[in-house]
Protein backbone atom coordinates (compact mmCIF):
# COMPACT_ATOMS: atom_id res chain seq x y z
CA UNK A 1 0.00 0.00 0.00
CA UNK A 2 2.75 2.19 0.90
CA UNK A 3 4.66 1.86 -2.17
CA UNK A 4 1.37 2.49 -4.55
CA UNK A 5 0.93 5.68 -2.87
CA UNK A 6 4.34 6.98 -3.67
CA UNK A 7 4.09 5.93 -7.07
CA UNK A 8 0.70 7.23 -7.84
CA UNK A 9 1.72 10.46 -5.86
CA UNK A 10 2.90 13.73 -8.68
CA UNK A 11 3.58 16.07 -6.21
CA UNK A 12 6.98 15.83 -5.14
CA UNK A 13 7.92 15.41 -1.81
CA UNK A 14 9.43 18.22 0.28
CA UNK A 15 12.56 17.23 1.71
CA UNK A 16 12.24 18.50 5.58
CA UNK A 17 14.90 20.56 6.42
CA UNK A 18 16.63 20.17 9.66
CA UNK A 19 16.46 22.91 12.67
CA UNK A 20 19.65 23.72 12.08
CA UNK A 21 20.04 24.37 8.18
CA UNK A 22 16.66 26.56 8.60
CA UNK A 23 18.51 28.74 11.19
CA UNK A 24 21.57 29.23 8.85
CA UNK A 25 19.78 30.07 5.67
CA UNK A 26 17.54 32.83 7.78
CA UNK A 27 20.96 34.20 9.39
CA UNK A 28 22.25 34.48 5.75
CA UNK A 29 19.46 36.27 4.19
CA UNK A 30 18.98 38.49 7.51
CA UNK A 31 22.72 39.02 6.73
CA UNK A 32 22.66 39.83 3.12
CA UNK A 33 19.66 42.36 3.98
CA UNK A 34 21.62 44.33 6.11
CA UNK A 35 24.96 43.96 4.29
CA UNK A 36 22.41 45.45 1.43
CA UNK A 37 21.51 48.20 3.90
CA UNK A 38 24.83 49.25 4.68
CA UNK A 39 25.88 49.04 1.46
CA UNK A 40 22.97 51.54 0.45
CA UNK A 41 23.09 54.02 3.28
CA UNK A 42 26.88 54.14 3.33
CA UNK A 43 27.43 54.26 -0.67
CA UNK A 44 24.64 57.12 -0.51
CA UNK A 45 26.17 58.77 2.45
CA UNK A 46 29.72 58.59 1.17
CA UNK A 47 28.96 59.54 -2.17
CA UNK A 48 27.31 62.78 -1.27
CA UNK A 49 30.02 63.42 1.61
CA UNK A 50 32.84 63.27 -1.31
CA UNK A 51 30.64 65.82 -3.63
CA UNK A 52 30.04 68.13 -0.86
CA UNK A 53 33.97 68.03 -0.27
CA UNK A 54 34.95 68.30 -4.13
CA UNK A 55 32.38 71.30 -4.29
CA UNK A 56 33.83 72.91 -1.33
CA UNK A 57 37.36 72.51 -2.31
CA UNK A 58 37.23 73.59 -5.41
CA UNK A 59 35.69 77.09 -4.19
CA UNK A 60 38.36 76.87 -2.08
CA UNK A 61 40.84 77.25 -4.45
CA UNK A 62 38.79 79.26 -6.25
CA UNK A 63 39.29 81.85 -3.14
CA UNK A 64 42.53 81.52 -3.15
CA UNK A 65 43.53 82.03 -6.60
CA UNK A 66 41.47 85.57 -6.13
CA UNK A 67 42.80 86.30 -2.65
CA UNK A 68 46.62 85.48 -3.65
CA UNK A 69 46.02 87.62 -6.80
CA UNK A 70 45.00 90.49 -4.80
CA UNK A 71 48.36 89.69 -2.47
CA UNK A 72 50.25 89.56 -5.42
CA UNK A 73 48.74 93.16 -6.69
CA UNK A 74 49.61 94.00 -2.94
CA UNK A 75 53.56 93.40 -3.35
CA UNK A 76 54.06 97.06 -2.74
CA UNK A 77 52.24 98.00 0.59
CA UNK A 78 53.62 94.53 1.46
CA UNK A 79 57.43 95.70 0.86
CA UNK A 80 56.58 99.44 3.13
CA UNK A 81 54.59 96.77 5.93
CA UNK A 82 58.02 94.68 5.91
CA UNK A 83 60.26 97.69 5.81
CA UNK A 84 58.82 99.55 8.20
CA UNK A 85 58.30 96.20 11.43
CA UNK A 86 61.97 95.38 10.06
CA UNK A 87 62.84 99.01 11.07
CA UNK A 88 60.98 99.14 13.97
CA UNK A 89 62.08 95.98 16.08
CA UNK A 90 65.78 97.19 14.73
CA UNK A 91 65.27 100.83 16.70
CA UNK A 92 63.60 99.05 20.05
CA UNK A 93 66.99 97.04 20.59
CA UNK A 94 68.90 100.28 19.73
CA UNK A 95 67.02 102.19 22.23
CA UNK A 96 67.17 99.14 24.51
CA UNK A 97 71.17 99.44 23.89
CA UNK A 98 71.19 103.26 24.43
CA UNK A 99 72.61 103.73 27.96
CA UNK A 100 72.00 107.22 29.17
CA UNK A 101 75.57 108.12 29.90
CA UNK A 102 74.97 111.29 30.29
CA UNK A 103 73.25 110.53 33.74
CA UNK A 104 76.95 109.88 35.10
CA UNK A 105 77.49 113.28 35.59
CA UNK A 106 74.29 113.61 37.81
CA UNK A 107 75.11 110.65 40.03
CA UNK A 108 78.99 112.01 40.38
CA UNK A 109 77.43 115.71 41.47
CA UNK A 110 76.00 113.91 44.24
CA UNK A 111 79.07 112.72 46.17
CA UNK A 112 81.54 115.22 44.77
CA UNK A 113 81.31 118.96 43.90
CA UNK A 114 82.59 119.47 39.86
CA UNK A 115 85.73 121.70 40.77
CA UNK A 116 87.41 118.52 42.76
CA UNK A 117 86.63 116.60 39.36
CA UNK A 118 90.02 116.08 37.35
CA UNK A 119 89.01 113.35 35.45
CA UNK A 120 86.73 110.49 34.23
CA UNK A 121 86.11 108.09 31.92
CA UNK A 122 83.62 105.17 31.52
CA UNK A 123 84.36 101.94 29.42
CA UNK A 124 81.82 100.09 27.66
CA UNK A 125 80.86 97.80 30.65
CA UNK A 126 80.31 100.87 32.63
CA UNK A 127 82.54 101.39 34.38
CA UNK A 128 83.36 104.54 35.94
CA UNK A 129 87.01 105.63 36.54
CA UNK A 130 87.01 109.15 38.03
CA UNK A 131 89.95 111.07 39.21
CA UNK A 132 89.49 113.57 42.17
CA UNK A 133 90.94 116.41 43.76
CA UNK A 134 90.43 116.47 48.20
CA UNK A 135 91.44 119.55 50.00
CA UNK A 136 91.46 117.63 53.07
CA UNK A 137 91.59 114.12 54.47
CA UNK A 138 87.69 114.73 55.64
CA UNK A 139 86.93 115.32 52.07
CA UNK A 140 88.32 112.11 51.43
CA UNK A 141 86.58 110.72 53.56
CA UNK A 142 82.97 112.60 52.85
CA UNK A 143 83.33 111.51 49.30
CA UNK A 144 84.05 107.71 50.06
CA UNK A 145 81.18 107.78 52.60
CA UNK A 146 79.12 108.88 50.21
CA UNK A 147 79.91 106.83 47.37
CA UNK A 148 79.34 103.59 50.12
CA UNK A 149 76.02 105.34 50.20
CA UNK A 150 75.26 105.57 46.53
CA UNK A 151 76.66 101.89 46.66
CA UNK A 152 73.63 101.07 49.57
CA UNK A 153 71.19 103.16 47.09
CA UNK A 154 72.23 100.68 44.39
CA UNK A 155 73.07 103.49 42.30
CA UNK A 156 76.59 102.25 41.08
CA UNK A 157 77.77 98.91 42.02
CA UNK A 158 81.54 97.54 43.20
CA UNK A 159 83.10 100.82 43.91
CA UNK A 160 86.65 100.45 45.00
CA UNK A 161 89.52 102.96 46.07
CA UNK A 162 91.68 102.64 43.01
CA UNK A 163 94.80 105.28 44.91
CA UNK A 164 94.93 108.10 47.23
CA UNK A 165 98.01 110.45 46.65
CA UNK A 166 99.37 113.11 49.09
CA UNK A 167 99.99 116.05 46.28
CA UNK A 168 103.03 118.51 47.41
CA UNK A 169 100.94 121.20 46.52
CA UNK A 170 99.09 119.78 49.42
CA UNK A 171 95.48 118.25 49.07
CA UNK A 172 95.14 114.76 48.15
CA UNK A 173 94.30 112.91 45.19
CA UNK A 174 92.08 110.00 44.68
CA UNK A 175 91.26 107.66 42.04
CA UNK A 176 87.87 105.50 42.31
CA UNK A 177 86.40 103.45 39.97
CA UNK A 178 82.31 101.96 40.40
CA UNK A 179 80.00 100.15 38.06
CA UNK A 180 77.41 102.71 37.27
CA UNK A 181 73.70 101.29 37.49
CA UNK A 182 71.62 103.13 34.78
CA UNK B 1 17.70 17.59 -14.00
CA UNK B 2 19.13 17.12 -10.96
CA UNK B 3 21.56 20.38 -10.87
CA UNK B 4 17.69 21.99 -12.02
CA UNK B 5 16.34 20.85 -8.80
CA UNK B 6 19.43 21.60 -6.64
CA UNK B 7 19.24 25.28 -7.68
CA UNK B 8 15.23 25.04 -7.32
CA UNK B 9 15.87 24.09 -3.60
CA UNK B 10 18.52 26.60 -2.65
CA UNK B 11 17.72 29.51 -4.67
CA UNK B 12 16.76 31.19 -1.43
CA UNK B 13 20.41 30.76 -0.22
CA UNK B 14 22.16 30.99 -3.37
CA UNK B 15 20.43 34.73 -3.51
CA UNK B 16 21.03 35.86 -0.18
CA UNK B 17 24.74 34.87 -0.59
CA UNK B 18 25.28 36.78 -3.87
CA UNK B 19 23.66 39.83 -2.38
CA UNK B 20 26.65 39.24 0.66
CA UNK B 21 29.34 39.21 -1.69
CA UNK B 22 27.86 42.25 -4.05
CA UNK B 23 27.58 44.30 -1.22
CA UNK B 24 31.00 43.06 0.68
CA UNK B 25 32.63 44.01 -2.67
CA UNK B 26 30.74 47.00 -2.98
CA UNK B 27 31.88 48.28 0.65
CA UNK B 28 34.94 47.23 -0.08
CA UNK B 29 36.16 48.33 -3.61
CA UNK B 30 33.73 51.19 -3.63
CA UNK B 31 32.55 53.06 -0.49
CA UNK B 32 35.56 52.53 1.38
CA UNK B 33 38.18 53.67 -1.02
CA UNK B 34 35.66 57.03 -1.42
CA UNK B 35 35.64 57.48 2.14
CA UNK B 36 39.40 57.67 2.10
CA UNK B 37 39.61 60.12 -1.00
CA UNK B 38 36.97 62.05 1.51
CA UNK B 39 39.39 61.76 4.48
CA UNK B 40 41.94 63.01 2.00
CA UNK B 41 40.16 65.86 0.46
CA UNK B 42 39.04 67.18 3.93
CA UNK B 43 42.92 67.18 5.18
CA UNK B 44 43.71 68.78 2.03
CA UNK B 45 40.64 71.52 2.35
CA UNK B 46 41.87 72.02 6.12
CA UNK B 47 45.28 72.83 4.99
CA UNK B 48 44.09 74.56 1.99
CA UNK B 49 41.39 76.37 4.29
CA UNK B 50 44.60 77.55 6.75
CA UNK B 51 45.93 78.84 3.96
CA UNK B 52 43.04 80.87 2.84
CA UNK B 53 42.45 82.36 5.95
CA UNK B 54 46.16 83.84 6.52
CA UNK B 55 45.36 85.26 2.59
CA UNK B 56 42.50 86.76 4.19
CA UNK B 57 44.17 88.03 7.05
CA UNK B 58 46.41 89.49 4.54
CA UNK B 59 44.04 90.87 1.97
CA UNK B 60 42.61 92.73 5.39
CA UNK B 61 45.77 93.98 6.45
CA UNK B 62 46.84 95.26 3.22
CA UNK B 63 42.96 97.05 2.90
CA UNK B 64 44.05 99.04 6.42
CA UNK B 65 47.09 100.37 5.23
CA UNK B 66 47.75 103.74 4.28
CA UNK B 67 50.17 103.58 1.84
CA UNK B 68 51.04 107.17 1.77
CA UNK B 69 51.43 107.38 6.00
CA UNK B 70 53.47 104.10 5.47
CA UNK B 71 55.67 105.98 3.69
CA UNK B 72 56.07 108.56 5.63
CA UNK B 73 56.88 106.24 8.44
CA UNK B 74 59.58 103.99 6.23
CA UNK B 75 61.05 108.05 5.64
CA UNK B 76 60.99 108.66 9.24
CA UNK B 77 62.35 105.51 10.24
CA UNK B 78 65.35 105.68 7.79
CA UNK B 79 65.62 109.21 8.98
CA UNK B 80 66.91 107.11 12.68
CA UNK B 81 68.55 104.32 10.99
CA UNK B 82 69.62 104.91 7.35
CA UNK B 83 70.13 101.66 5.21
CA UNK B 84 73.16 102.40 4.30
CA UNK B 85 76.21 104.38 6.56
CA UNK B 86 75.07 107.92 5.16
CA UNK B 87 78.00 109.91 6.35
CA UNK B 88 76.60 113.34 5.34
CA UNK B 89 73.54 112.73 8.17
CA UNK B 90 76.14 112.03 10.41
CA UNK B 91 78.24 114.44 10.42
CA UNK B 92 75.00 116.56 10.16
CA UNK B 93 74.00 115.33 13.13
CA UNK B 94 77.11 115.70 14.96
CA UNK B 95 77.37 119.13 13.64
CA UNK B 96 74.07 119.91 15.16
CA UNK B 97 74.54 118.91 18.00
CA UNK B 98 77.63 120.93 18.79
CA UNK B 99 75.97 123.79 17.30
CA UNK B 100 72.90 122.85 19.99
CA UNK B 101 74.71 122.28 22.72
CA UNK B 102 77.87 124.66 22.35
CA UNK B 103 80.56 122.31 22.17
CA UNK B 104 83.26 122.69 20.22
CA UNK B 105 84.25 119.44 18.41
CA UNK B 106 87.70 118.87 17.65
CA UNK B 107 89.38 115.10 15.89
CA UNK B 108 86.91 113.36 14.43
CA UNK B 109 87.71 109.44 13.17
CA UNK B 110 85.36 106.73 11.83
CA UNK B 111 86.93 103.23 13.02
CA UNK B 112 85.23 100.77 10.76
CA UNK B 113 84.68 102.91 7.51
CA UNK B 114 85.08 100.18 5.05
CA UNK B 115 82.80 100.53 1.95
CA UNK B 116 81.24 103.76 1.14
CA UNK B 117 78.28 101.89 -0.22
CA UNK B 118 76.15 99.21 1.95
CA UNK B 119 77.74 96.05 2.83
CA UNK B 120 74.60 93.70 2.74
CA UNK B 121 76.62 90.74 2.86
CA UNK B 122 79.09 91.86 5.40
CA UNK B 123 79.59 89.81 8.77
CA UNK B 124 78.14 91.07 11.53
CA UNK B 125 79.88 91.34 14.76
CA UNK B 126 78.59 89.69 18.20
CA UNK B 127 77.53 93.11 18.68
CA UNK B 128 76.01 93.57 15.90
CA UNK B 129 73.88 90.32 16.01
CA UNK B 130 72.40 91.67 19.12
CA UNK B 131 71.07 94.86 17.78
CA UNK B 132 70.20 92.94 14.68
CA UNK B 133 71.70 96.03 12.15
CA UNK B 134 74.92 97.34 11.18
CA UNK B 135 77.37 99.55 13.56
CA UNK B 136 79.51 102.33 12.52
CA UNK B 137 81.72 102.96 15.53
CA UNK B 138 83.62 106.44 15.61
CA UNK B 139 85.38 109.36 18.29
CA UNK B 140 84.94 112.21 18.91
CA UNK B 141 86.62 115.20 20.67
CA UNK B 142 84.26 117.81 22.23
CA UNK B 143 85.13 120.97 24.10
CA UNK B 144 83.11 122.91 25.93
CA UNK B 145 82.19 123.22 30.01
CA UNK B 146 80.79 120.63 32.29
CA UNK B 147 77.01 121.48 31.71
CA UNK B 148 77.63 121.90 28.08
CA UNK B 149 79.31 118.25 28.09
CA UNK B 150 76.25 117.29 29.68
CA UNK B 151 74.29 118.56 27.12
CA UNK B 152 75.62 117.31 24.20
CA UNK B 153 75.92 113.37 26.13
CA UNK B 154 72.16 114.06 26.88
CA UNK B 155 71.25 115.03 23.19
CA UNK B 156 73.29 112.83 21.59
CA UNK B 157 70.72 110.08 22.29
CA UNK B 158 67.50 111.38 21.12
CA UNK B 159 68.18 112.74 18.01
CA UNK B 160 67.94 111.50 14.88
CA UNK B 161 69.69 109.85 13.41
CA UNK B 162 70.15 107.48 16.20
CA UNK B 163 73.56 107.20 18.64
CA UNK B 164 74.92 105.34 20.69
CA UNK B 165 77.84 106.45 23.71
CA UNK B 166 79.95 103.59 24.11
CA UNK B 167 82.63 105.51 25.61
CA UNK B 168 83.95 109.04 27.11
CA UNK B 169 87.22 110.37 28.70
CA UNK B 170 86.77 113.66 30.15
CA UNK B 171 89.43 115.89 31.29
CA UNK B 172 89.17 118.83 32.78
CA UNK B 173 91.26 121.17 31.39
CA UNK B 174 91.70 124.47 33.78
CA UNK B 175 90.42 125.14 37.25
CA UNK B 176 89.48 128.34 37.48
CA UNK B 177 87.54 130.65 40.29
CA UNK B 178 83.46 129.43 39.48
CA UNK B 179 83.02 132.95 38.70
CA UNK B 180 85.57 132.29 35.94
CA UNK B 181 83.94 132.23 32.17
CA UNK B 182 86.19 129.14 31.38
CA UNK B 183 85.73 127.70 35.02
CA UNK B 184 85.44 124.02 34.34
CA UNK B 185 86.63 123.79 30.38
CA UNK B 186 86.81 120.29 29.78
CA UNK B 187 87.43 118.08 26.48
CA UNK B 188 85.89 114.86 26.19
CA UNK B 189 87.04 112.10 24.15
CA UNK B 190 83.65 109.82 22.92
CA UNK B 191 83.71 106.71 21.63
CA UNK B 192 80.48 106.13 19.67
CA UNK B 193 78.47 104.13 17.44
CA UNK B 194 75.85 104.99 14.83
CA UNK B 195 73.66 102.66 13.38
CA UNK B 196 72.50 101.43 9.48
CA UNK B 197 70.63 98.51 7.88
CA UNK B 198 69.91 97.59 4.78
CA UNK B 199 66.49 97.51 4.03
CA UNK B 200 64.76 93.93 3.11
CA UNK B 201 65.35 92.56 -0.44
CA UNK B 202 63.01 90.18 -0.17
CA UNK B 203 59.06 89.52 0.98
CA UNK B 204 57.72 86.57 2.05
CA UNK B 205 55.97 83.86 -0.12
CA UNK B 206 52.14 85.11 -0.76
CA UNK B 207 51.06 82.39 1.86
CA UNK B 208 53.16 83.65 4.42
CA UNK B 209 51.65 85.17 7.65
CA UNK B 210 51.64 89.19 7.86
CA UNK B 211 50.79 90.94 11.15
CA UNK B 212 49.57 94.46 10.77
CA UNK B 213 51.46 97.45 12.82
CA UNK B 214 51.59 96.48 16.71
CA UNK B 215 51.10 99.18 19.28
CA UNK B 216 54.80 98.87 19.95
CA UNK B 217 55.05 99.36 16.21
CA UNK B 218 53.56 102.96 16.55
CA UNK B 219 55.29 103.64 19.53
CA UNK B 220 58.64 103.64 18.47
CA UNK B 221 56.72 105.72 15.33
CA UNK B 222 56.21 108.34 17.44
CA UNK B 223 59.15 108.17 19.61
CA UNK B 224 61.34 108.49 16.36
CA UNK B 225 59.02 110.99 15.00
CA UNK B 226 59.14 113.18 18.04
CA UNK B 227 63.35 112.96 18.32
CA UNK B 228 64.89 116.13 16.70
CA UNK B 229 66.10 116.00 13.48
CA UNK B 230 69.28 117.63 12.84
CA UNK B 231 69.86 117.16 9.54
CA UNK B 232 67.57 117.35 6.50
CA UNK B 233 68.06 114.71 3.71
CA UNK B 234 68.64 117.14 0.35
CA UNK B 235 67.97 114.70 -1.77
CA UNK B 236 65.25 111.64 -1.05
CA UNK B 237 66.46 109.09 0.66
CA UNK B 238 67.61 105.89 -1.49
CA UNK B 239 64.84 103.31 -2.46
CA UNK B 240 65.21 100.26 -1.58
CA UNK B 241 66.17 97.77 -3.76
CA UNK B 242 64.44 94.27 -4.86
CA UNK B 243 65.62 91.51 -6.70
CA UNK B 244 64.52 91.84 -10.83
CA UNK B 245 62.46 89.01 -10.75
CA UNK B 246 59.89 90.73 -8.73
CA UNK B 247 58.41 94.39 -9.31
CA UNK B 248 59.57 96.37 -6.76
CA UNK B 249 57.61 96.61 -3.54
CA UNK B 250 59.94 99.19 -1.76
CA UNK B 251 59.68 101.78 -4.19
CA UNK B 252 59.17 105.33 -2.48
Amino acid sequence: MDTAVRKINLIPIKQEESPQTGMAIALLRRLSFWALVIFIVSGIAVGGMYYYMQIRYEQLVKTKQELSQIVSQSAAKEGLLASVKQRTALIAKIMGVQPPVGNVFDMLVSFVSPGQITGVSVDEKHTVSLSIHAASIDEVISITDTLIKQTTAHRVRAPQLVSLTFGRTGGFDIGVSFIAVF
Amino acid sequence: MQLNKLFHNYLGLIVSVGILIVSGLGILLGVVPILQKTIDMNTQFNSLSAEVDILKNKVSVFESIDEVSMRSNVQTLLSAVPSDKSLPTLLGTLDGLTAKTGVASGNFSLAKLGSLATESAQRLSADEQDVGGNILPFTIDITGSLDQIRGFLAASVSVRRLLRIRTFDVSFLKTAPESSESANLVSATLGMDTFYSPLPTTIGSVSQPLTALTSTDDDVIAKVASMQLLVVPSSPLPPPSVGPSKPDPFSL
